[in-house]
């Protein structure tokens, strides 16, 4: 049982107070921006089901917890990017899903495709695979719902797009 | 006989003036080779006269040397094909359009112009189509040279290729103790 008065206990506690809710209602951005958004569609239906972790997809950036990147984003598509995660509000997690959002996977040589989104907004949980299945990105999203029950409340997270320029 | 050298005898007997020529690739297809400043005449008699109704396809080329153009017409209901090619300097690269006969070619020039740099005159509206608009070079030619970085975001990563271990690679294509094994495990 927890004690008000009893010292350094508060703010664990108060971390898990405010990130359990977090984790459990992660809201995705609905955004793809190739085949990886294929299986990103298949993870949203029944058989993988991400509803049960109460992560559902919003279609505007200003109700988004977590920007997924499933897909190669291009230079032009680059500026966007960047904006919708500048749109998100605070706490805000990057998921990086598939070769092309890591590193520019098979586009890595081209003239054309971002060499990983990591160069435009900072990434919290990188999934390889070319497309990763179902599976795999359900197992991102419980690799994010970890990372956020060690945020604490009194630390700021780095979220500027500015900052990796 | 081909449609393509059917198509050749009905244009040079229409356009005498024109200097047409079939050429046609090791794989079997065929084209007729016009000089560039014709292109718009020959197709637009093509069009009108001969029934092409559908410009399938309009791509740009880069063979090193020079830049050349290939059109694709189709006939939809004789069920005939055509295909055209034009040649052009790389430094100098300028072509009639065709975007008044076919509206489709608006954007396939439009796209021909982003990545290969040629010149339609006469398009309504010449502008990049898949790259930004501030973006510098024409991605497909031969000589393009590949940004280092764009809008501050950096183009460089080291290639994985690069990290590998180079013994690693070595064992990984080294067929021989599998198939030792393989042997043993069967005799
Ligand atoms: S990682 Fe593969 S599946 Fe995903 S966007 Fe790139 S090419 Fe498509």
């Amino acid at each position: 049982m927890y004690h008000w008065g009893e010292g350094f206990a508060m703010p664990t506690k108060l971390d898990w107070l405010l990130n359990t809710p977090r984790k459990n209602s992660i809201w995705y951005l609905l955004f793809a921006t190739a085949c990886c958004g294929i299986e990103l569609m298949q993870t949203g239906g029944p058989r993988t089901d991400l509803d049960r972790f109460g992560a559902v997809f919003r279609a505007t950036p200003r109700q988004a917890d977590l920007l997924l990147v499933a897909g190669s984003v291009t230079y032009k598509m680059a500026d966007r990017v960047r904006r919708l995660y500048d749109q998100m509000p605070e706490p805000k997690y990057v998921l990086a899903m598939g070769s092309c959002a890591n590193s520019g996977g098979l586009f890595a040589r081209s003239y054309s495709v971002v060499k990983g989104v990591d160069k435009i907004i900072p990434v919290d949980v990188y999934l390889p695979g070319c497309a990763p299945r179902p599976e795999a990105l359900n197992h991102a999203l419980l690799t994010i719902q970890k990372r956020m029950m060690k945020d604490k409340w009194s630390v700021r997270r780095t979220t500027s797009s500015e900052k990796l320029l | 006989m081909s449609d393509v050298k059917r198509m050749h005898e009905t244009l040079s007997r229409a356009l005498p003036d024109i200097p047409l020529e079939v050429e046609s690739a090791q794989a079997g297809m065929s084209w007729i080779h016009v000089p560039a400043e014709h292109i718009a005449a020959v197709i637009g008699h093509l069009r009108h006269t001969e029934g092409f109704d559908y410009l399938a396809c309009l791509t740009g080329i880069d063979t090193g040397e020079e830049l050349q153009i290939a059109y694709t017409l189709r006939s939809l209901p004789d069920k005939t094909e055509c295909a055209l090619k034009i040649s052009l300097p790389r430094d100098e690269a300028v072509v009639p359009t065709i975007s008044h006969l076919y509206g489709v070619a608006d954007w396939f020039e439009r796209e021909v112009f982003d990545l290969y740099g040629v010149h339609f005159d006469g398009h309504p509206d010449l502008r990049r189509i898949m790259m930004p608009d501030d973006w510098e070079g024409h991605p497909l030619r031969k000589d393009y040279v590949f940004p280092s970085e764009y809008h501050g975001i950096s183009a460089e990563r080291p290639d994985p290729h690069d990290l590998l271990d180079p013994e690693y690679e070595a064992c990984a294509v080294d067929p021989a103790p599998k198939s030792d094994s393989k042997e043993g495990s069967t005799s």
